[in-house]
């Protein structure tokens, strides 16, 4: 791992574990759950990925599931994006041959949401986890599959949306479920088998979901 | 029977109202541009003379005349009448006899279809529709109380000691225990098709079209199968089937039009192979506003189409090469039923309705080849036949013998047949060379003509021009003013190189109208003679691939003909050391291989089946429809190998999805799966 990621992962750690005054403030929310879906964007930083998949639309979607741990919420993810190019020769020019890649990302992770008060319109959040992505690329003669390990950071934002129309925000209460948000997220991914050469999906995720509290 | 003969008169309603428009010529511009626009919606009119023939049987009491369209076979007319008690006669005649008052047709007796079909209920049986194909008489009829077709068939009708009402002599053909009606009977690629509507069956059932492959069945052990299409079984029902025999432009195919009152009608087709296709082509079919396709013709390579809209009116379409027109001057707003026929004669097509007032369209396809010139004009005829009392039944045309026939039951229904006088209809049979576009190969062109009535006849060039565009004068021309005998084929030969030289040519055979004021059914011929050879197209892309190459080149231009296709030319080439030179040169490793890519528009190919990792040498020359080739193209080298995906440039082998379970490296082939403990 290169010395400015770890000072960024350290610094991110030590913010989650730093914030403990908001605690108190999140007694009196009766949701122990999440769960939220995700859309966004996905640029994979290495530069051979350009040459094979390089006019496609780079979305990628996410499931989420979390329960709340004292002032964290621990949450297991998984995700799928898919990649359509074609093969290259040995001067990096497209050939005939198709190539597809599959990636299905999963993870675990621990989120700290700065949260002060019940009914938050605003609540900024903070996270890191570990990943294991798998993957599969099909060319022509060849199918090439497994997994690659990683970890990554996060920082988001969750725009409580029960304000918008306070009727059904109590309607759906009645049934469960506390609040519903609105959430941005930009995380950024280390999946390279913590340093291996050969395949790296390193690269931020730009996202955005509907989450919900119960 | 009499036949008065008269020319046939031709009257241009919309010259008329231009004469009157000639008053307000000094008004200026503005009144010329009306009357342009106005004689544009002008309804034009044609005259027709008709006569009527009184042979015995035709005109007596108790009489009436079937709707259905008279058959002819080898020269003999087959007219189905029927009487009040609904039993049908059959007529049968000469056609050549009708010129002659003194001859008698004969009158076949009263056909029992009820003995025909073994059952004693005759009014329960109709006829739904017949035909003749190779010698053979068909005839589908009906059962109400049942509600089951048959097909009915008999060998050689013109036989003398044949007896047409003889139950023995007709045998049941179609598929066992079907149900419906068989509204239509068609020959297509030598298979008898027969459409069937049932509309109390199941969508799945309500309309199969059944064929058979042998020609004319004519045994109860002929072997049925239905076109399996559940799209087209749902329709409402199959209200037109058409063959269309041409080649050009894409080759023989059977349309099938349909009728649905709510979701708009449908138009299919069936290839050689069977193979039932939809076709969907903007302009002609509106599933808003369409219900039914009415009718079907052709002619010169297009199709015409009549479609019934759902506020009454109609749409005659035409089709050049796929792409559907409306013809302007077909104005039928009025509710109309379904047009009686949709006839062929020389360079017109023909429709009857009946209506309150019936109706003869005429439609002028003549120079359709530039689509030109298509228009449509009501026939009027002389003595007002079709007047309001009248009902025309059918109409009928016989282009060997020229004559457009009428079957009309007047105000006592009373049936009579009515025909024009004999018509200079002309034939084009044979082309030499068959192809449009030719070259020097050949000495001679020539084709075979014939006509239906002896008469002087010209042959004229109407364009002539060379490649650059320019006019050649030397066939303006050319005429053959022989007497012509009406069965006597005729050739027209021009030596090739010496009588014309390169460039387009078109003309028309007609009829000379000096000799009795008769109009023409012209018919017209079109060549091209090219020898010039089309410029060399040019390899400009060249992409690899798994045991495949991607060819890609410039496209060009030939001014006469126009280029019909691309060759590809390829050969495994190696590399060996020139003994003169020292260098490495391309050395032939294999014999030449060539591929006509079959089209003129698409300038890419994919060579396929070709080995990994070897050396292909690739030219290419284009072809001109007359047959000329370009010289070839700079060779270029191809060279096809798989390409590499991400992981293959990454180095990456593939792992496990869970390394601590299965910790082998595991490459996926496609033919086997290795793995490395």
């Amino acid at each position: 791992m290169i010395i400015k990621e770890k000072i960024i992962y350290i610094t991110l750690l030590c913010i989650l574990f730093s914030l403990p005054s908001f605690h108190n403030v999140r007694a009196e929310n009766q949701s122990k759950y999440t769960t939220s879906l995700w859309a966004g964007y996905y640029q994979p930083h290495d530069s051979l990925f350009e040459k094979v998949y390089s006019d496609n639309e780079r979305c990628v979607v996410f499931f989420e599931f979390s329960r709340k741990i004292f002032k964290f919420e621990a949450s297991l993810g998984v995700g799928g994006t898919y990649f359509r190019g074609y093969a290259v020769d040995e001067e990096d020019q497209p050939t005939l041959d198709k190539a597809e890649l599959g990636v299905v990302p999963s993870y675990l992770q621990l989120c700290y949401p700065l949260q002060y008060k019940i009914n938050q319109r605003v609540v900024p959040y903070l996270g890191a986890g570990f990943d294991a992505w798998a993957y599969r690329e099909k060319t022509e003669g060849e199918k090439v599959e497994g997994v690659k390990y990683g970890y990554h950071g996060l920082l988001g934002l969750r725009l409580l949306l029960d304000w918008l129309d306070p009727k059904a925000a109590n309607w759906i209460q009645k049934e469960g479920i506390e609040n519903t948000y609105l959430v941005f997220e930009a995380r950024h991914n280390r999946i390279n088998n913590f340093g291996e050469n050969k395949l790296d999906l390193t690269g931020p995720i730009y996202k955005v979901g509907i989450l919900i509290e119960y | 029977m009499i036949f008065l003969k008269k020319e046939l008169k031709f009257k241009q309603l919309s010259s008329g109202i231009f004469g009157n428009m000639l008053q307000y010529f000094l008004v200026g511009a503005f009144l010329f541009s009306s009357v342009f626009i106005f004689s544009n919606f002008c309804l034009a009119e044609t005259s027709l003379k008709f006569y009527e023939a009184n042979k015995p049987g035709f005109n007596e009491d108790n009489k009436y005349q079937s709707a259905l369209a008279p058959v002819v076979v080898e020269g003999w007319m087959y007219i189905f009448t029927y009487n009040e008690n609904e039993a049908y006669h059959l007529l049968r005649g000469s056609i050549d006899d009708l010129e002659d008052p003194n001859s008698v047709w004969e009158e076949e007796e009263e056909i029992s279809l009820a003995e025909v079909l073994g059952d004693n209920d005759s009014e329960s049986i109709k006829i739904t529709a017949w035909g003749a194909y190779n010698n053979y008489l068909y005839l589908a009829t009906h059962e109400n109380d049942d509600n089951k077709a048959y097909l009915w068939c008999l060998e050689d009708p013109n036989l003398a000691d044949h007896n047409l009402t003889d139950p023995n002599g007709w045998g049941s053909v179609g598929p066992d225990g079907i149900s419906g009606k068989i509204n239509h009977l068609e020959v297509f690629y030598d298979r008898l098709y027969i459409a069937v509507n049932d509309p109390d069956a199941t969508e799945e059932k309500k309309n199969v079209l059944w064929y058979s492959d042998e020609e004319t069945p004519s045994s109860s052990d002929v072997d049925w199968e239905s076109i399996d299409c559940p799209e087209l079984k749902a329709n409402k029902a199959i209200s037109s089937l058409y063959p269309y025999e041409e080649d050009y432009p894409f080759g023989k195919r059977l349309y099938i039009g349909t009728e649905n009152e709510n979701n708009g009608c449908e138009l299919w087709y069936l290839t050689e192979d069977n193979e039932i296709k939809f076709l969907k082509k903007k302009g002609l079919i509106d599933k808003k506003t369409n219900t039914s396709v009415l009718a079907m013709s052709s002619a010169d390579g297009i199709l015409y189409i009549i479609t019934q809209n759902s506020d009454g009116s109609q749409l005659l379409n035409y089709s050049k090469e796929g792409v559907f027109f409306k013809v302007p001057s077909w104005e039928v707003t009025s509710q109309l039923n379904s047009p009686l026929s949709f006839v062929k004669l020389g360079s017109y097509l023909f429709l009857g309705f009946d209506e309150d007032e019936d109706q003869i369209w005429r439609v002028n396809y003549f120079d359709s080849t530039l689509c030109k010139n298509i228009t449509a004009e009501k026939v009027k005829d002389n003595d007002e036949l079709l007047d309001a009392d009248n009902h025309l039944r059918w109409v009928f045309a016989d282009s060997n013998n020229g004559y457009l026939y009428l079957g009309i039951e007047d105000d006592s229904e009373k049936f009579g047949l009515w025909r024009t006088a004999q018509l200079p209809i002309i034939k084009i049979f044979s082309i030499s060379p068959s192809e449009k576009a030719f070259n020097d190969s050949f000495d001679t062109f020539k084709f075979e003509w014939k006509t239906s009535k002896r008469g002087n006849y010209n042959i004229k060039f109407d364009e002539c021009f060379d490649s650059d565009g320019e006019v050649i004068n030397e066939l303006e021309n050319v005429k053959d003013s022989n007497v012509v005998d009406a069965l006597e084929h005729r050739t027209f030969s021009l030596e090739i190189g010496t009588d014309f030289k390169e460039g387009k040519y078109k003309g028309h055979v007609d009829y000379d109208p000096n000799q009795d004021g008769m109009e023409s059914y012209p018919v017209q011929f079109s060549f091209i003679y090219d020898t010039t050879a089309p410029p060399t197209p040019e390899i400009t892309e060249i992409i690899s691939g798994n045991e495949r190459l991607k060819i890609t080149w410039t496209p060009v231009e030939d001014k006469l003909s126009g280029i019909d296709e691309y060759v590809l030319w390829y050969k495994e080439a190696s590399k060996e050391q020139d003994p003169n030179s020292g260098e490495d040169v391309e050395r032939n490793a294999d014999e030449e291989k060539s591929i006509n890519t079959g089209s003129s528009e698409e300038c890419e190919y994919f060579i396929k089946d070709l080995v990994n990792g070897k050396r292909y040498l690739i030219t290419v020359s284009a072809k001109d429809k007359a047959g000329n080739e370009s010289s070839r193209s700079e060779s270029h080298i191809g060279i096809p190998k798989p390409g590499k995906g991400l992981m293959e440039l990454l180095g990456e082998d593939g792992e496990c999805f869970i390394r601590a379970v299965c910790p082998s490296r595991v490459i996926w082939n496609t033919s086997s799966v290795k793995s490395e403990m």
